[in-house]
């Protein structure tokens, strides 16, 4: 059930590369994309679901080349939540569910009762006489998850799935996809990086059109051992005079002091503590050191 | 099958569609303004019924001929009462033909000779015009109730009072229902598009052809049912007066009409309109592109200057104004064989540039 991604390039009319070279393996189970926003995430997402051809390079889903020829297999073993997305605002969501059903080709039976267990699955059974333009921007969400894995894909695709939704509903969503992935594979891009850290063993950062890091998690915040810092600054001016020299990842203000977390290959100063490097400070490092390199 | 269920969703959804429920509410109020005043006032039962069709306008059925003594009567009459008001207030006018009556009118003369001497004295076509009315107005006179009937069966020349109804039926209904058509249909894909939809619907495996098909049956089905559904309710209510008058009823031909002349043009200009939209992605552009096609083809005069004939290649509605039996001869039946092999055509077009469309969902690249 892995995608396999090869020398992968996407580029439009104005020579700009999105994508550049992609080299990437999506094994079984949750796999985390991050990056920043015009990273090429978006794009590579809709590249897998056949929304977009790719200038060169290849992709393979599940031993399946994708090409024209192959996109009504593919598009028969993806799923895919987009990052903007809504339905027909007066249909009833059970009636939403129908209709992506249909469209899914999935015969009467088969619909209907998968339409009662994603329901349940999502947590929206007891809404399902509610009409779309009733619900709330989590349950919009959990209904476009319902829709994506109605068919029972082998391969969801889901895009910054938790954008804008409560802290609980965020949780309910990546429980969801979790859960989805202990027999599927669930590519998950997202900007919060919480999200992947508490859902994904594999993760890849893209970094200006290129894949800047594919593998394990933890293998990505031991990269950032040795790189961050704790320490504790007098005043602002202090605190301006550190955000010249060094990244500062976060800064909270006591009574006397204010702590500071800072991104640094070299101790900042003498009163600096290193500290664990999380898996925020070590995407941070690498989009930095990245960016160095440029 | 699974096409089918796509078609039976579009219908349920276009059957609460406010649009189309607006639609209906206007193809409902057209039809009772233009053919109430046939349920209610035929066949012509007492003077109530007279004046009612005499306000429609002037119906050459509603007069018979006066006798000559009679009519020499009133056209003294009207002489005797002539006045300058009867000019607009033109007492040139007024003398002229004052003049005339009295030196040259006598009446003895026929309702001819008075013409013809009129028009030597007085030179003036529009005096003539006036002459001519005032003759007339005294030759024929508004008939009994059984006399306009006799004369409406007369005109019809062997065909029912329904055929005549459901020829005009198909006549106007081609028109306001083309019209109507446009919003209905230019925003039948747009709210793809308007929702945000259109990502979830493509990456689904259903393919382009079977997905514009099945969405356009469902909408087309819904509104020619409607359409045909309004035009059989009146065709059972005018047979039903009819048959009270004792006239001849007619049920079937307005299946006829409907299948001959309705829905060929509506399927055609339907699927103009949707791939009108398709290919612009704007409800802005596809709606006067649309209405503009529509005008040329109600009256081609508008825009070339040649008089409309009944069929013409050019155009996907076959005008009947008066609502004359047309016979179904080889030149109707090839005129709408060729709209719907140009319905095909458009349809496979709309699949294809559905299929291809990238600008409707595609914004943010």
């Amino acid at each position: 059930m892995s995608i396999i991604v090869q020398h992968l390039t996407k580029s439009y009319r104005t020579k700009i590369n999105v994508l550049h070279n992609m080299d990437l393996v999506i094994p079984q189970g949750m796999f985390g994309l991050l990056g920043r926003n015009g990273a090429g995430k978006t794009t590579f997402m809709r590249i897998l679901s056949t929304l977009l051809a790719p200038t060169s390079g290849s992709v393979e889903i599940c031993n399946i080349t994708l090409n024209k020829k192959n996109i009504p297999k593919i598009k028969a073993l993806i799923g895919y939540l987009p990052q903007e997305f809504n339905f027909y605002p007066n249909l009833r969501i059970d009636e939403a569910l129908d209709y992506m059903g249909i469209l899914y080709l999935m015969d009467d039976k088969r619909r209907a009762r998968r339409i009662d267990e994603v329901l349940m699955e999502v947590n929206l059974f007891n809404e399902r006489t509610k009409k779309v333009k009733q619900l709330s921007g989590g349950m919009r969400r959990r209904l476009g998850i319902a829709q994506a894995i109605l068919h029972e894909p082998q391969v969801l695709i889901v895009d910054e799935p938790t954008a804008g939704v409560d802290p609980l509903e965020r949780i309910s969503i990546r429980n969801l996809l979790s859960d989805y992935s202990k027999n599927h594979t669930v590519l998950l891009s997202s900007h919060i990086v919480e999200d992947i850290a508490v859902t994904c063993q594999q993760v890849a950062v893209l970094n200006r059109s290129e894949v800047a890091y594919s593998g394990e998690l933890k293998e990505l915040i031991k990269r950032g051992k040795g790189a961050v810092w704790s320490c504790s600054l007098q005043n602002v001016k202090e605190l301006d005079e550190m955000k010249r020299k060094y990244t500062v990842i976060s800064s909270q203000y006591f009574e006397n002091s204010i702590e500071v977390r800072i991104l640094s290959r070299i101790r900042p100063n003498t009163s600096s503590i290193e500290v664990e490097p999380s898996i925020e400070d070590a995407y941070m490092l690498l989009l930095e050191e990245g960016s160095d390199r440029q | 099958m699974r096409t089918w269920k796509l078609v039976g969703f579009e219908i349920k959804q276009q059957v609460k569609n406010p649009i189309l429920l607006t639609i209906t509410a206007i193809f409902l109020i057209f039809v009772y303004s233009e053919f109430s005043i046939y349920l209610i006032h035929y066949p012509v039962k007492n003077q109530q019924d007279i004046e009612a069709i005499s306000s429609s306008g002037r119906h050459a059925y509603l007069y018979v001929e006066r006798d000559t003594s009679e009519a020499k009567k009133v056209l003294q009459d009207s002489f005797d009462n002539l006045s300058v008001e009867d000019f607009g207030g033109n007492s040139t006018d007024y003398r002229l033909v004052r003049k005339w009556i009295d030196t040259e009118y006598n009446n003895s003369m026929t309702m001819d000779e008075v013409l013809e001497s009129f028009t030597r004295q007085v030179n003036s076509p529009r005096l003539r015009d006036f002459m001519n009315k005032r003759i007339q107005r005294a030759t024929e006179k508004i008939g009994t109730p059984e006399q306009i009937n006799n004369n409406i069966l007369q005109e019809l020349k062997g065909n029912s009072f329904a055929e005549k109804i459901s020829m005009i039926y198909a006549d106007r209904t081609q028109v306001v229902a083309s019209l109507l058509a446009i919003p209905l249909f230019a925003f039948l894909f747009a709210k793809d598009r308007r929702y945000q939809m259109s990502e979830l619907i493509r990456i689904k495996p259903i393919d382009a052809f079977r997905y514009v098909t099945s969405r356009y049956m469902g909408c087309f089905i819904v509104y020619i049912s409607m359409i045909a559904g309004i035009g059989m309710i009146l065709n059972i209510w005018l047979c039903i007066n009819l048959h009270r008058g004792g006239w001849e009823i007619d049920v079937i031909t307005i299946f006829k009409d409907i299948i001959v002349y309705i829905l060929p043009s509506l399927l055609f200009i339907t699927m103009f309109i949707i791939l009108i939209y398709l290919l612009s992605s704007n409800e802005l552009v596809t709606v006067p592109i649309c209405l503009i096609y529509i005008i040329y083809n109600i009256t081609m005069k508008a825009f070339t200057g040649t008089h409309d004939n009944d069929i013409n290649w050019f155009q996907y509605i076959i005008r009947n104004d008066d609502g004359l039996s047309l016979p179904l001869d080889w030149s109707i039946i090839s005129h709408r064989l060729l709209y719907l092999v140009l319905f095909f055509v458009l349809l496979v077009l709309s699949c294809g540039v559905w299929k291809t469309n990238k600008t409707q969902f595609w914004n943010r690249e």
